[in-house]
């Protein structure tokens, strides 16, 4: 059982706290007390959850295809030399594009449906995938590589058994920042791309000023965001249990 | 009579439930150098963090030149056994005895680093003064922690096993080099360390700790003749009859425990 | 030089296997212009200047967005090192508030603070805050003990500690957050520009897809990109400057 968190219940109730007496004085229909925004949020549940699973399907179907492509491109890169001096050039050269700058291109190939969308997520989730697997294998210490030989395993089993799993921890890293870059690009993607989403709903709260409602999306996202957010942290610890417990923690965060 | 530099009695600490030191009492004369030895785990380290003040006591009193401690006083360092991670390595290593050199107030910044490079020179290291630590050996790393402490102008110089990680010929080096800083500046010296040979080899009074929780079980004074020379000093037969003492008693707890 | 050689090479190849594509016929030309024709176009659309406006503001926007969010991450991040209260009373609401898509506030945030500045002002700083401040929090909390303990022997007091010690031990990890700032600052910008924008890269990317202007399309994605590079390479111009010890660090240990 957790200790509660005293500071930061009390932080979070003055906050929603001043939130409510403030659109309460200010009798602001543009600014409605937090209360009404969890009413909102009641009534427009269903709607709500509705739109956001559409949009957590993009974005997961686009993540599947990004590590289903890009692990083992990425080591194969990571591995091959001739491979590597041919793509990482490019990866380079092609990274620094901010992913929504692709919309307009997304939509030219692939139209307003869920097509173009999730090539825009492909897209996104494709280089951090891509750099955390060449890294991840090039990282790999050749002592191990030398352990697996000397046990006879065979070339195969060696990439199975030990490059992979020593290459894991990177991986992991850079699925971990395409999961937030996924969901992120699909609200992008579809409050550009418009058909349905949580994005949409947004943009159709914004423009029937139903401010209520829109505010009750945003916190719907925010709750889910935080959710699938705390379920790959959990697949990370227990898949790297032993990465932690070697190296005492993680390195870089976002 | 003056107070002498330092004064432990009856000094009880537990850490997470355990008690670790129960009922130590220590005194350190001025110019005096004394090593602190004992079995592995018996809380050297603890007792060491409580004689400088960066840790309270929870029972009995340190008193540091006739005050009571109350965090780390004035005319007081430390030389840390884990130099490499005690230097700063943003800092290059006149830097890094600056570092040291905070209390010293009154002086120009001039004059400041003029007495850090004196004191990497004191040291042997006046050619690496714009190195930064993680560019220089590991025993060069010990001398830049050296000069950083005798740079504090300390009274008293508290050494936690500082020569653990170095090998065997830079450590007779650097125990040469500090026996004769400390007698060039007549600092007193409080020495923890689990190699017998160097307690008796540096000091003029060994003590020995018991198991945890800890005190002292023998406090011997080491007749031998100054200066010490590694090879002559080392087959004294005064020198092996302490060395065969000190050990008999730490195999003795170890055997107890 | 030689892997800059090959990075050239590689990088020739692929326009020209682009251009062979494009001058094939295997992909509707209208929809997929060659490498040379994007450069054309790219050139007159500099001569016309809409597009050097348009990354100026994109640029400025994203530059000054990112900038102030890490100063910002960074007083925060200081303050819950120091007062382990407000690490405890913040952290968990970071938590909530940093996977909650920037652009999904662009709607919402049209109505508070209009289209002009304090818009970008919001959405940029809200998005690229998290990575730094969570950086920053982590490093400063990780400082090694005995550099603390060092600096407090030689008489240092805790805010003198975060100074000079723990501030400085915590630059290199702080870095990985304001490269992350930087991007994401770009990509906010263009993104709110997309969604309420009027002008800007995004803007002027969504104009030209929309109306078909495909050439034009790819010469802003093109502009794009340099903007990506650009503020990219100003980071780690920053961190080079800043941090040269820890480059130099690593560069030996990666040697060794």
């Amino acid at each position: 059982m957790r200790r509660l968190n005293v500071p930061a219940i009390v932080f979070g109730l003055v906050l929603l706290g001043a939130w409510e007496l403030a659109a309460r004085a200010g009798q602001n229909s543009f600014f409605p007390p937090f209360s009404t925004v969890l009413a909102a949020l009641w009534a427009n549940g269903g709607v709500i959850a509705a739109q956001i699973v559409d949009t957590l399907r993009r974005a997961a179907i686009g993540l599947a295809i990004a590590v289903a492509v890009m692990v083992p491109f990425g080591a194969l890169i990571g591995r091959i030399r001739l491979l590597g001096d041919i793509f990482e050039p490019l990866v380079n050269m092609l990274r620094p594009i901010p992913p929504p700058a692709v919309a307009p291109i997304a939509l030219l190939f692939a139209g307003t449906g869920d097509a173009g969308k999730i090539a825009m997520i492909v897209y996104t989730c494709a280089f951090p995938i891509l750099i955390g697997a060449i890294d991840g294998v090039r990282a790999n210490h050749p002592m191990l590589t030398n352990v697996g030989r000397s046990l006879r395993l065979s070339r195969l089993e060696i990439m199975a058994f030990i490059d992979l799993p020593a290459a894991l921890p990177v991986i992991m890293t850079g699925i971990r920042l395409a999961v937030a870059a996924a969901l992120l690009v699909s609200v992008i993607a579809e409050m550009l791309l418009t058909t349905n989403g949580i994005g949409v709903y947004l943009l159709r709260s914004q423009e029937n000023f139903r401010i209520a409602d829109g505010l009750a999306g945003v916190v719907a996202i925010a709750v889910v965001g935080y959710f699938v957010n705390d379920l790959f942290l959990r697949l990370d610890r227990r898949l790297l249990a032993w990465h932690y417990a070697t190296t005492g923690g993680a390195e870089g965060q976002g | 009579m003056t107070a002498p530099v330092l004064n432990a009695s009856n000094v009880v600490k537990s850490l997470g439930g355990t008690p670790i030191i129960g009922g130590l009492t220590l005194l350190a004369e001025q110019g005096e150098f004394i090593s602190v030895v004992g079995p592995s785990g018996c809380g050297k380290t603890t007792l060491l963090t409580c004689l400088s003040g960066l840790r309270s006591v929870d029972a009995g009193e340190i008193s540091f030149e006739g005050q009571k401690l109350d965090g780390p006083p004035d005319g007081m360092a430390l030389i840390f056994q884990d130099y490499s991670r005690s230097l700063l390595p943003w800092r290059r290593n006149v830097d890094n005895v600056l570092f040291g050199m905070r209390r010293m107030t009154g002086a120009s910044a001039q004059e400041k680093r003029e007495k850090a490079m004196e004191m990497l020179a004191a040291v042997g290291l006046s050619k690496f003064e714009t190195h930064f630590p993680w560019q220089v050996s590991g025993g060069m790393q010990q001398r830049v922690a050296i000069a950083r402490a005798l740079a504090a102008r300390p009274h008293l110089l508290l050494l936690d096993e500082p020569l653990a990680a170095v090998d065997a010929q830079t450590r007779a080096d650097i125990q040469d080099l500090l026996l004769s800083l400390a007698r060039q500046f007549q600092k007193t010296c409080l020495l923890v360390t689990h190699d017998v040979d160097e307690a008796i080899y540096m000091a003029d009074r060994v003590i020995v700790l018991s198991n945890r929780p800890t005190r002292v079980i023998a406090d011997l004074a080491v007749p031998l003749p100054k200066p010490r020379d590694q090879i002559s000093t080392r087959a004294e037969p005064e020198f092996l009859r302490l060395r065969e003492k000190v050990l008999t008693l730490i195999r003795s707890m170890r055997t107890a425990a | 030089m030689l892997s800059l050689l090959r990075g050239s090479l590689s990088i020739l190849g692929f326009l020209a296997l682009w251009e062979i594509v494009a001058r094939s016929g295997l992909v509707p030309t209208d929809y997929f212009p060659s490498p040379i024709l994007v450069g054309e176009t790219l050139v007159a659309e500099i001569g016309r200047g809409e597009i050097v406006s348009a990354f100026l503001a994109t640029f400025q926007r994203a530059l000054i967005g990112a900038a102030a969010a890490s100063l910002l991450a960074i007083a925060m991040a200081l303050l819950a090192a120091r007062y382990t209260i407000v690490r405890r009373a913040f952290d968990p609401i970071a938590e909530f508030l940093r996977p909650l898509p920037p652009a999904a506030l662009v709607p919402l945030a049209i109505f508070f603070l209009g289209l002009g500045w304090k818009l970008y002002g919001f959405i940029l700083v809200f998005a690229c805050f998290w990575p730094v401040y969570l950086n920053a929090a982590q490093a400063l909390a990780a400082t090694s003990r005995v550099q603390i303990e060092t600096a407090r022997s030689f008489g240092y007091g805790d805010w003198a500690i975060l100074a000079h010690v723990r501030l400085p031990a915590a630059l290199p990890t702080i870095f990985i957050g304001v490269r992350m700032a930087a991007s994401i600052g770009l990509i906010a910008a263009i993104a709110a520009e997309m969604i309420a924008g009027r002008d800007g890269l995004g803007f002027y990317l969504m104009d030209a897809g929309l109306s078909l202007r495909v050439p034009e399309t790819f010469a802003g994605l093109v502009a794009a990109m340099v903007a990506g590079l650009l503020i990219n390479a100003l980071v780690m111009f920053l961190r080079a400057l800043t941090i040269g010890w820890h480059i130099q660090l690593t560069r030996m240990e990666a040697g060794a």
